[in-house]
């Protein structure tokens, strides 16, 4: 395809946003980290970092453990899901939504309330452990769960087991089902047609779901060192944090970092292949399938299910929940219900102390939440028109690039903010740079959830508005748009989590002036305030939960 | 076309409360003098010291406080470090006797020898060359939980019992400062063979948790009824819940010292206000200021201290370790730590 002058132009006006925020943002920053790897003291270049790493047998152990367990948690995560994408695209039933909305909650959670969450239902102390007690009447705690390595693998089950359950039921509903039925009608039984037709063709939609999961449990941190029990259970990440932060060895950290990004660079170009792989099986003219009612037999199997996901994902939210509204009470220690956390968190509360800024950091998280969303449809929307624009090999890399972030140790983008903010004024412009950084860290999600779809557009229909006389922009404007929304909107669920959940880059670049709730909410943790924190929480848990269950009604009516 | 132009206005819409909230927050610049400070989060936070000591100092000098923080004391350093050429902080707040030694090598700090030293007792005096002046203390001891153990441990060798299986919860040394603490208590008390201690200790341990925070939010959800935190933990509960049911175990051989320090920066553009602010956090104004934000112990010798601190006892003797000799050693007894804890 050869462009004119100017396509070209448009091209490059159309996607300079976003190129010039990756580049001050993520690419910058991160370049003058990582270089320190291959630089010594005196500016010279050196391997001699990198090659201390590779020449380390405790390197390569916690590099084989930080594989394993994201291997294994991928795997587990895989398995749980698969059940609920087949009865989500099949079956019309009561609480669809509701199990669609709540499956993406852990992801706004600060990962410091899903591990209390979880160790307060979970626990040797938990609410299970207690329950089970007391109906069974044991001395011992019955169910030592935590502090293992399957306690990683569990909790990594928890946070991850929404995303196959939400990429491959997206995929498995589009599949045309006509060839079953063709299977079915020639002889084959429903176990054989599953077998050499149905899972063979959702391969694509699994590889895509392990990739992501994958790359999550890769960069994982307080899930592995808390409830996994100690310093047993290594990862890169930990590695790179001591390095960095503890003993103020940047170059050692940057070497460790460059092994991590090597390898999440590969599962992440996977996961982008899986992705075209899925839009070839799906092909262009599949028959969506009908979701049908429910029979005696798949009641059974929904329920069964739901029962798992109360279990695995609304137990330990509901701890959170229940803690929100325990005080604890004098001598005794004895905990009372009480509204005290609430009050206080609207200003009504006695000890004006807390919660002083509380409203003012919800307003501030959600407006930042609500313009970051808003503003990465034009930018994932410009950034994907670059990467269809451009040839095979480039475009793969440029689409690589842009979902890089979701990759990238966050330690690290940490430093090289911290050398950004050292070096330039720019924390006079706190907000736009906020902003600017959780665009960076979310518009991965927002294009992951696009890409696919513009790139089925782009090939068969825009072409088709153009030959029939319409501009660029009419066809953009009339064609593309209209067709993505759908996909739009499940982006902006997730971009919306992603920013309302980000602590770390907040932090450095607004040098503490700009109060967020994961902020506020590590402060009351910090200051001792746990039932606070678990209020906060609860809020913030109840206002995604009410904007993801607008979104999936949104989408269901449109369908 | 219509439809862009909504979309667009929504966005403007959306973000103009935000960007004029920013624009608020920017401070006026007229003639008030400013001074910019660097400090560790939980101080600026609004629970913290922070907020009451600016506005104290502020009310008393007429000079404007800009707080500034970007995360842990270690984060702190590091900020001070890269702006060494340019500081752009006039003074940094939370550097303690384990960063010490890392700061006086950085040389980023300049000597101050504040007249309000006079009321500070000698032995917390943690820097002879005045960097770092120390503003607030305290020790790092184990919290137990009294409805579940009625006789504390007594000593670090005691925690090591077979009755405490799976009881304490501690902190990861690699990524949390009790956590290094406690690494450094033992060292202190047991040099060479600390890690045969570790290797006794390890059955007590239930978790050891990335930082403070997690960890003390288990043990006060009974996960555990042990956990590393500091002696002034008591005095929190005593003071906001009213409950006594926490407190602290203490150990004759002494508990592990965390000293803070104020500090001047080297080529600070208002060095003259750094110093007028330096004697305010030392004064006794701003001292009595620190227990009940800080939850540690004031440095001057003057103030008398809140009643729910009598439930935050003075370790019977301190431990400490020479500041240089945590720098030099610090990467050794890291890998040292993982790996036994490793097996």
């Amino acid at each position: 395809m050869r462009r004119t002058r100017r396509e070209q132009a448009t091209l490059i006006a159309v996607s300079a946003p976003g190129l010039i925020l990756m580049s001050v943002l993520f690419i910058l920053p991160v370049s003058l980290i990582l270089i320190e790897a291959i630089r010594t003291p005196e500016g010279d270049l050196t391997f001699h970092y990198i090659a201390e790493v590779l020449t380390d047998p405790y390197s390569w152990r916690i590099a084989w453990f930080t594989f394993l367990q994201a291997l294994l948690s991928t795997l587990f995560a895989l398995l749980l899901g698969f059940p609920g994408a087949y009865l989500l695209s099949h079956y019309e039933f009561k609480g669809k939504r509701f199990v669609q909305s709540i499956a993406q909650l852990p992801f706004v959670l600060p990962s410091i309330l899903v591990v209390l969450g979880f160790v307060i239902f979970f626990g040797n102390s938990g609410v299970l452990n207690s329950l089970l007690k007391h109906l069974l009447d044991l001395k011992e705690t019955p169910l030592k769960i935590l502090y293992s390595f399957k306690a990683i693998i569990l909790a990594h089950t928890f946070y991850n087991f929404p995303i196959s359950l939400s990429i491959i039921a997206a995929f498995w509903q589009q599949l045309d089902s006509r060839e079953e039925s063709a299977a079915m009608t020639l002889g084959a039984n429903h176990r054989t047609a599953f077998r050499t037709i149905t899972l063979p063709r959702l391969i694509p939609a699994i590889s895509a779901a392990a990739s992501m999961i994958f790359l999550f449990c890769f960069t994982s941190f307080s899930i592995i060192l808390v409830l996994g029990g100690g310093p047993k259970f290594t990862t890169l990440e930990v590695q790179i944090y001591q390095l960095a932060r503890v003993q103020f060895d940047v170059s050692q950290a940057a070497a460790f970092a460059l092994y991590s990004l090597a390898i999440s660079s590969g599962v992440l170009i996977l996961y982008i292949k899986s992705q075209h792989w899925m839009q070839k099986t799906m092909g262009s003219v599949g028959r969506a399938l009908s979701p049908k009612r429910t029979g005696r037999f798949s009641k059974f199997l929904i329920m069964t299910y739901m029962l798992l996901i109360m279990l695995l994902i609304v137990a330990p939210l509901l701890s959170i929940l229940f803690r929100s509204f325990q005080e604890p009470i004098s001598r005794s220690g004895e905990n009372r219900v009480s509204l005290r956390w609430y009050l206080e968190l609207f200003g009504f509360g006695s000890a004006s102390q807390f919660f002083k800024g509380a409203s003012q950091a919800i307003l501030t998280s959600i407006s930042i939440a609500t313009v970051v969303t808003l503003l990465s449809v034009p930018i994932s929307l410009s950034l994907s028109t670059l990467i269809l624009q451009l040839k095979k090999r480039l475009s793969i890399a440029a689409e690589t690039l842009f979902m890089l972030p979701m990759a990238v140790s966050s330690v690290i983008i940490g430093l090289g903010y911290a050398i950004i903010v050292s070096r330039f004024p720019v924390t006079k412009i706190a907000y736009p740079m906020i902003i600017g950084a959780h665009l960076v860290i979310a518009t991965p999600f927002m294009i992951r959830s696009v890409l696919p779809v513009f790139r089925k557009i782009h090939k068969i229909y825009t072409p088709a508005a153009l030959v029939l006389g319409a501009t660029p922009f009419q066809a953009f404007l009339h064609i593309q748009l209209p067709l993505l929304k759908m996909s739009i909107i499940s982006g902006a669920i997730f971009v919306f989590a992603i920013s309302i959940g980000e602590m770390n880059a907040t932090l450095l670049l607004s040098d503490a002036k700009v109060t967020t709730i994961p902020i506020l909410l590590y402060r009351l943790i910090g200051s001792y305030n746990f039932f606070g924190a678990c209020a906060l929480g609860t809020l913030l848990m109840s206002i995604c939960l009410i904007l993801f269950a607008a979104t999936n009604s949104i989408q269901e009516r449109k369908i | 076309m219509k439809r862009l132009c909504v979309i667009l206005l929504t966005v403007l819409v959306a973000a103009t409360p935000v960007f004029a909230g920013g624009a608020q927050e920017k401070p006026v610049e007229i003639e008030t003098r400013t001074l910019t400070v660097y400090a560790y989060d939980s101080f600026v936070s609004d629970w913290g010291p922070g907020p009451v000591v600016a506005a104290g100092f502020t009310e008393a000098t007429g000079i404007e406080l800009n707080l500034v923080s970007m995360g842990d004391s270690g984060q702190v350093l590091q900020r001070t470090i890269l702006e060494k050429n340019a500081p752009k902080a006039d003074v940094v707040i939370g550097i303690d006797n384990n960063l010490l030694y890392k700061a006086l090598e950085e040389d980023v700090f300049a000597p101050y020898e504040s007249p309000a030293l006079q009321h500070i007792d000698e032995s917390l005096q943690f820097d002879p060359s005045n960097h770092v002046l120390p503003f607030d203390y305290g020790f790092f001891s184990i919290i137990y939980n009294t409805e579940v153990i009625t006789n504390p441990p007594t000593s670090l060798e005691e925690l090591t019992n077979e009755r405490f299986e799976d009881s304490l919860i501690i902190m990861d040394p690699r990524t949390s400062s009790p956590g290094l603490g406690f690494l450094l208590w033992t060292i202190a008390e047991y040099g060479d063979e600390v890690f045969t201690y570790w290797d006794r200790l390890e059955s007590s341990l239930l978790t050891i948790t990335d930082g403070w925070d997690t960890g003390y939010g288990l043990f006060t959800n009974g996960e555990a009824p042990m956990v590393l935190s500091y002696t002034t933990s008591p005095a929190y509960h005593v003071e906001y819940e009213d409950t006594n049911i926490y407190q602290a175990a203490i150990f004759d051989e002494g508990h592990y010292l965390q000293i803070e320090g104020v500090s001047l920066v080297r080529g600070a553009q208002n060095e003259e206000e750094a110093k007028i602010f330096i004697d305010y956090l030392l004064s006794a104004e701003a001292q009595d200021m620190i227990p009940l934000t800080n939850w540690m112990y004031p440095t001057h010798s003057d103030v008398v201290l809140p009643a729910s601190y009598d439930y935050a006892p003075m370790a019977p003797s301190m431990l400490s370790l020479d500041s240089a000799l945590i720098t030099n050693e610090l990467d050794t007894w890291l890998e040292a730590w993982t790996k036994e804890m490793s097996n």
